[in-house]
């Protein structure tokens, strides 16, 4: 396998975990919403063991995400593609929406009492828009944006 | 780093690349200051919504990143604000 298909190997693995780890702090928090505040103290050692995990995991496979995807960019010169500069958009974004969540997610481990408000439903509408924008791109590659 | 690796994109990679016809620093800098650049916002907006910034320093943290010097400007509110956070 050359190295560019093992770079492209590791970029979609990484790309799974994050998108996953993205999910899952939406669901933690529309889970948890709910609950009367103060939270209970089981439900803040689920938060506390998420925040972690999403530092030791989520975050780290962002990172991965943009090294990895950058090098492939710069090597292969995709930047000259429209599909690939609309990608990078939204993979701005999708990180901007994960930047989010992790902060909302840390503020509901570390206050009892915080919640976070309505907008978390339109999060999670652009985070489902961004990654079926970013699929298209990549399968598609659509004219317009040659 | 985000200051630094745009400082050395805009002075040094992007005239080498246009009056020197040298495009290998613009290769190289360029993505490395996408990195940096995409580090520094998602902190900003992970800590805005952890409740460390309000709106408006976190909009001055943004705009920073556009400017050049803007990250330097925009140090010494972070340092203050890094035990608290």
């Amino acid at each position: 396998m050359s190295a560019y298909l093992s770079l492209k190997t590791l970029h979609v693995v990484v790309v799974l975990v994050w998108v996953a780890s993205l999910a899952a702090n939406v669901w933690l928090m529309l889970l948890f919403r709910p609950e009367a505040v103060p939270r209970s103290a089981s439900s803040q050692t689920v938060l506390q063991s998420w925040k972690k995990l999403d530092r030791r995991v989520g975050s780290p496979a962002m990172m991965l995400v943009w090294i990895v995807g950058l090098w492939m960019v710069s090597q292969a010169g995709w930047l000259a593609f429209g599909w690939m500069r609309i990608k990078l958009a939204l993979v701005f974004l999708l990180s901007a929406l994960h930047g989010v969540t992790a902060g909302q997610a840390r503020r509901m481990a570390s206050d009892a009492t915080y919640t976070p408000g309505p907008a978390l439903g339109w999060v999670t509408g652009c985070g489902f828009a961004a990654v079926v924008g970013i699929v298209a791109m990549v399968v598609a590659k659509p004219l317009f944006a040659v | 780093m985000e200051a630094i690796s745009f400082l050395l994109l805009l002075f040094v990679a992007v005239p080498l690349k246009y009056l020197a016809h040298e495009p290998l620093a613009v290769r190289v800098i360029g993505p490395l200051h996408g990195l940096a650049f995409v580090a520094y916002i998602w902190l900003v907006i992970e800590s805005a919504a952890a409740g460390a910034w309000r709106r408006p320093e976190a909009l001055r943290l943004f705009v920073g990143t556009l400017l050049p010097f803007g990250t330097i400007f925009n140090e010494k509110l972070i340092r203050e604000r890094l035990p608290e956070s």
